[in-house]
C-alpha cells in the first residue's frame, strides 16, 4: 500500500508540474512531460526516486521487524514489544 | 497522546513561523514600489479566509480538512480531493525546498552538488515529521526566537552602519493606491496568508474553530507587522528601484552591513537562519501530505514520512529548469492554477455543500 | 503482629536443632553467619545474624543485653515471653514477627537478627543493621562555592535522612522497591505528596516494578530503565542526577521525583528537562542577576562547545569570504606549512584531548600531575612548534574543551561530545550548510524528546497552565 501511495503521489506530482510547465512554456503537454521526466540531463533525481521507493518498500514489508526477528536477540525484542504496547 | 492538543502559545508560534519563514526572505513580491503597504492591505482580505476556514471547522466539529472533504463530496470524490490536496502540499513543499536551495547556492555553496544538499535536507524534514505536531510546534518556538533575534540584529546593525536612509521610501504611492490593492489581492493573500489552509488538516490536534479564529488572527497580525517592517527596512536600505529588481532583497540589504570592517557579510548568516524556517515550513506541509496519503491508503501516516520526503526532494529538483522559470511560475501560474482554486474555491464549495447536505440531513 | 494462627507455623521451627539444620541448609558454609545460643526468658533460644551486616557493639549493647535482662523476669509461658520480648525489650528497634525459615533468612540477609525460641514456631526478626559507610562529605563531582557542602553517600538510609532533614514536612514520602533478582538492591523513590503529578508517579512505579535486571550497583544502571520511549535514538539524557541533597530537594519542590539507589551517591531526578542540566543549586543562593547570568553563560558555553570547531572548519575551508580580511590573513599565515586540512587538524586535536580527558579521570591521582604537564606542554606547545597543528586550532580545541565542562551535570557534557564530532564531520563535508543542518537536527531532537510526558524543551511552557512542570 505504501509503495502504491508513493507511486500515486509521484504521478500526480509530475502531472501537476507538467501542467504548470505547459502554462509557462506554452508547449504541448507531451513535450513538457518528456522534458520533465528525469532522464536527461540530470540523472540524480532518478536515484532519489529509486531511493524513495526502496524506503517505501522497506517500510511496506516491515523489513526492520523481520530483520530483528531474524538476527536480533530475543530478550531485546521482547523488551521492545513490551514498550510498544505500553505506549499504545 | 495523539488526542492531546498543542497548547495555544505553541500553536501561535507555529503558525507565525510558518507564515514568516519563506516570505521573510522572498519578501512581498515587489511588483509595485510601495510593497510594504501591500502587506498591510493584504491583511484585511486575508481575514476573510480565516472566516471561511473557521466556519468550515465550526460546521464540522473541528474534525480537520480531510474528513470534511470526504463528508462534503462523498467517499470517492472526497478521496480524490484529499489526494489533490496532498499533491498540492507536496508541491509547495518541493517549491520551498527549491527556494531554499537556490538561496544556499547563491550565497554559500556554489560548487556542492544540489542533489546532495537536497537529500540531506529532505531526510531531516522526514525526521522532523516523525516527531509529530507537538514536537514541531516546540521546534517552531525555538525558531521564532532565532528569526526575531536575526531581524532585530539586522535592523540595529544596519542602523549602525548608517545604511538606513528614510528618504528612500519616497516617492510614496507614486501611482496611487490601486496597484497596491491589486498586488495585495493577486499575490499576498495567497502567499503567505492563504497557505494557512494547511493547518485545517491538523485541527483535531489544534484549538478547533474558536481557537483557530483567534490564534490565526493574531498570527496574521504579527506576520503582517513583521513583514511590513522588514519590507520597510529593505526599502530604506536599498531604495525602491534596487529592491524591485533584487531576488533576495533581505540578503542584499544585509550585505550593506559594514561595521569597522569586522562585521561584514551578514547575508550568509541570515541565509543560514532561513534554513531553519524553511525546514519548519516544509515539515508542516509534508506532515499534512502524509496524513492525506495515509488517509487514502489506510496506513499509518508515519510510514509515509521518509519516502514522501525523498519524493519531495526529487520534485524540488524537477520542479523548474531554472530560477527565472521558478520565479515566474511562482508569481503567476501557481497562484492562478493552484492557490486560488485550492485555497478559496474548493473550501467555499465544500462549505456550501456541507451546508446543503447538512440541512437536508436535518430535515429528513 | 498476629501470633494467633500458630497452626500454620512450619515444621522447620519446631526445635532448635531443626532451626540450626535449616540455617545450615540455607546459608551453607558462609563464615559470617553467627548462630549463638541464648536464653530467652526461661527458655533456650537461638540468636542468628550475619556478622557482616552489623557490628559487635550493636549486638552486645542492644540485643544480648536485652535478652539477658529478660531472663530475670518471672515465669512466663513461651508465647508470653515472646510477646514480652517484642513489646518491651525490642520495641525501640524495628522488628517483625515471622513464621517460617525462608522469611527469616531473607530478613537476615537484609541485616536483621533472628531470635528463635525452642519449640515456638515464631521468629522475632530485629533490625540490627549497622554498616560502616562513608561519612557525609563534600560532593566530588558537583561543587559549589557558596551553599551547603553536604553530599550524598553510598548509604540510602543516610541519603534519605539528608533529604528528610531538609523537608520537615508531612507530605514527604519515601517508597521502597527492590530491584535486581541477584542483588535485591533497595531502591527508594522520594516525592512530595500532592505536589507531584500522579500519572508520572504511576509510570515511575510501574517501570521500577517491571524492571528485570540481575544486579544494580549504581543508579546509572536504572537510568536506562526509566528512560522514556525511543531511548536508543535519544542523544540527550532525560534523567538528571545529583550528588547534592539541596539540589535534589529543590527539584522535588518543583514537582520532581527523586530515585535513591542504595549503594550509589547519585540520586536520580525524574522527569528532567533540558533546563535542569544547566541549573546549579548555587544560582539560587546568590543575587538573582548573577545566578541567571551564570546560567545563560552555561547555555552559551554549551552552544559554543557544539559549534565552534565546526564553524572553524567550515569557515576556513569553505567560506573564507565570511571572515574579516585581517583575521583571514592571520589565520592563513598560521596555517601555512600545516600539512592537514582544517577538518583533519581539528579532529586530530579533539581526539587527543578526549584521550587526555579519559586518562585524566581514570588515572591514580598521584600521576595526575604528569598528565597535565604532558598534555599542556608536549601536545599543545610542541605540536604547534612542530608544525602539525596551527595555533588557532589549539585555541579552538581548548575553548570547546573548557566550554564542554561548564554544564553542572557531568553526564550531559559526555553526550554533547558525540554531537561535536558529528558537527565536525558534517561541516568538513559540506561547510556551513552541514553545520546548520546539524544544529537543526539537534533542535529537532531536543524538541521531540518527552520524558514521562513532559516535553524536554519547550520555551513557552511557563505560559501554559496545563503543562506539568
Amino acid at each position: 500500500m505504501i509503495i502504491l501511495g508513493i507511486l500515486v503521489m509521484m504521478v500526480l506530482g509530475i502531472l501537476l508540474m507538467a501542467m504548470l510547465d505547459v502554462l509557462v512554456f506554452q508547449q504541448p503537454f507531451f513535450t513538457v512531460l518528456v522534458q520533465l521526466l528525469p532522464v536527461y540531463p540530470d540523472t540524480s533525481t532518478i536515484y532519489m526516486i529509486i531511493g524513495a521507493f526502496v524506503i517505501a518498500a522497506w517500510v511496506n514489508f516491515k523489513m526492520t521487524d523481520r530483520l530483528k526477528k531474524k538476527y536480533g536477540s530475543k530478550s531485546k525484542n521482547q523488551g521492545g514489544e513490551k514498550r510498544d504496547t505500553k505506549q499504545s | 497522546m495523539t488526542l492531546s492538543k498543542v497548547n495555544t502559545v505553541d500553536t501561535f508560534t507555529l503558525q507565525l513561523v510558518f507564515l514568516l519563514s519563506t516570505s521573510i526572505i522572498f519578501g512581498t513580491p515587489s511588483v509595485v514600489p510601495d510593497s510594504w503597504l501591500v502587506g498591510i492591505v493584504a491583511f484585511f482580505p486575508a481575514c476573510l479566509l480565516i472566516v471561511i476556514y473557521s466556519t468550515m471547522l465550526a460546521l464540522q466539529e473541528d474534525r480537520g480538512l480531510y474528513p470534511m472533504l470526504e463528508k462534503a463530496w462523498g467517499k470517492v470524490i472526497g478521496k480524490g480531493f484529499v489526494l489533490i490536496y496532498s499533491t498540492y502540499f507536496l508541491y509547495i513543499a518541493a517549491r520551498n525546498i527549491r527556494d531554499m536551495i537556490e538561496l544556499i547556492m547563491s550565497t554559500l555553496l556554489r560548487m556542492t552538488p544540489v542533489p546532495l544538499l537536497t537529500t540531506m535536507f529532505v531526510l531531516l524534514i522526514a525526521y522532523t515529521v516523525l516527531g509529530g505536531l507537538h514536537a514541531i510546534a516546540r521546534f517552531a518556538s525555538l525558531i521564532l526566537w532565532l528569526i526575531l533575534f536575526m531581524l532585530l540584529t539586522l535592523a540595529i546593525l544596519l542602523m549602525f552602519s548608517s545604511s538606513i536612509i528614510l528618504e528612500q521610501m519616497l516617492p510614496f504611492l507614486s501611482k496611487g493606491m490601486w496597484p497596491v490593492v491589486k498586488s495585495a489581492f493577486s499575490f499576498s493573500i495567497w502567499f503567505p496568508y492563504g497557505e494557512i489552509i494547511v493547518f485545517l488538516v491538523f485541527q483535531p490536534q489544534l484549538g478547533g474553530a474558536k481557537g483557530f479564529r483567534k490564534i490565526t488572527l493574531y498570527a496574521f497580525l504579527s506576520t503582517c507587522i513583521i513583514l511590513s517592517l522588514t519590507d520597510l527596512i529593505q526599502i530604506w536600505t536599498l531604495g525602491l528601484e534596487d529592491k524591485k529588481y533584487s531576488v533576495f532583497a533581505l540578503l542584499d540589504a544585509a550585505r550593506l552591513i559594514n561595521i569597522a570592517n569586522i562585521i561584514t557579510r551578514m547575508d550568509a548568516i541570515i541565509a543560514l537562519i532561513i534554513i531553519f524556517g524553511t525546514l519548519l515550513k516544509c515539515t508542516v506541509f509534508l506532515l499534512a501530505c502524509t496524513e492525506g496519503v495515509a488517509r487514502v491508503f489506510n496506513r499509518e501516516a508515519k510510514d509515509f514520512a521518509f519516502p514522501l520526503a525523498v519524493v519531495a526532494g526529487a520534485f524540488s529538483i524537477l520542479v523548474t529548469r531554472n530560477s527565472a522559470e521558478h520565479v515566474t511560475e511562482g508569481l503567476k501560474y501557481v497562484i492562478y492554477t493552484l492557490h486560488i482554486p485550492l485555497q478559496l474555491l474548493v473550501p467555499l464549495l465544500t462549505l456550501l455543500l456541507i451546508r446543503i447536505r447538512y440541512r437536508k440531513g436535518a430535515t429528513t | 503482629m498476629n501470633t494467633d494462627n500458630l497452626t500454620t507455623a512450619g515444621e522447620e521451627l519446631s526445635s532448635l536443632e531443626k532451626v540450626k539444620q535449616g540455617l545450615k541448609d540455607i546459608f551453607g558454609q558462609t563464615t559470617d553467619l553467627a548462630v549463638v545460643s541464648v536464653h530467652v526468658g526461661q527458655y533456650e533460644g537461638l540468636l542468628c545474624y550475619l556478622t557482616t551486616m552489623t557490628s559487635t557493639d550493636f549486638i552486645t549493647g542492644k540485643i544480648v543485653k536485652e535478652l539477658s535482662l529478660s531472663e530475670d523476669k518471672e515465669q512466663l509461658s513461651k508465647e508470653e515471653t515472646f510477646r514480652e520480648l517484642e513489646d518491651c525489650h525490642f520495641s525501640g528497634l524495628k522488628h517483625e514477627t515471622l513464621q517460617n525459615m525462608e522469611d527469616s533468612s531473607n530478613k537476615m540477609v537484609l541485616g536483621y537478627a533472628a531470635i528463635f525460641v525452642d519449640g515456638l514456631p515464631l521468629v522475632l526478626a530485629v533490625d540490627v543493621r549497622s554498616l560502616s559507610s562513608r561519612s557525609v562529605e563534600e560532593p566530588t563531582s558537583q561543587n559549589v562555592v557558596r551553599g551547603p557542602k553536604e553530599g550524598f553517600t553510598e548509604s540510602a538510609d543516610t541519603n534519605m535522612s539528608l533529604i528528610r532533614r531538609r523537608f520537615n514536612n508531612v507530605k514527604l514520602r519515601f517508597e521502597k522497591f527492590e530491584l535486581g533478582y541477584m542483588t535485591h538492591t533497595a531502591v527508594y523513590i522520594a516525592y512530595l505528596d500532592g505536589e507531584v503529578e500522579e500519572h508520572i508517579l504511576e509510570q515511575v512505579r510501574e517501570r521500577l516494578n517491571s524492571a528485570y535486571i540481575d544486579s544494580l550497583f549504581d543508579s546509572g544502571r536504572i537510568e536506562d530503565l526509566l528512560h522514556s520511549k525511543g531511548k536508543s535514538m535519544q542523544l540527550f539524557p532525560t534523567i538528571c542526577n545529583s550528588e547534592r541533597p539541596d539540589a535534589v530537594c529543590s527539584y522535588m519542590i518543583n514537582k520532581r521525583i527523586a530515585v535513591i539507589v542504595d549503594g550509589s551517591p547519585f540520586v536520580l531526578i525524574v522527569p528532567s528537562i533540558f533546563t535542569d542540566f544547566f541549573k546549579s543549586p548555587e544560582d539560587e543562593y546568590q543575587w538573582f542577576v548573577i545566578g541567571s547570568f551564570a546560567r545563560y553563560l552555561r547555555y552559551f558555553a554549551f552552544i559554543l562547545s557544539l559549534i565552534v570547531p565546526g564553524l572553524y572548519i567550515a569557515v576556513t575551508s569553505y567560506h573564507q569570504e565570511l571572515i574579516p580580511s585581517i583575521l583571514l590573513t592571520s589565520i592563513a599565515a598560521q596555517r601555512e606549512g600545516i600539512p592537514f586540512p582544517a577538518g583533519i587538524e581539528i579532529l586530530l586535536m579533539e581526539i587527543t584531548f578526549e584521550i587526555l580527558r579519559e586518562a585524566g579521570t581514570r588515572m591514580p591521582r598521584i600521576v595526575g600531575q604528569t598528565i597535565s604537564i604532558v598534555g599542556a606542554l608536549v601536545l599543545g606547545e610542541a605540536a604547534v612548534q612542530a608544525g602539525i597543528v596551527s595555533n588557532i586550532n589549539v585555541i579552538v580545541v581548548s575553548l570547546t574543551a573548557i566550554s564542554g565542562f561548564v554544564a553542572p551535570i557531568y553526564t550531559f557534557g559526555a553526550k554533547v561530545r558525540f554531537f561535536r564530532f558529528g558537527m565536525i564531520i558534517l561541516s568538513s563535508l559540506i561547510g556551513l550548510y552541514g553545520l546548520v543542518l546539524g544544529c537543526c537536527l539537534l533542535m529537532v531532537q531536543l524538541t521531540r524528546i518527552e520524558s514521562f510526558g513532559v516535553p524536554y524543551l519547550s520555551l513557552f511552557s511557563k505560559w501554559d497552565k496545563r503543562r506539568v512542570t
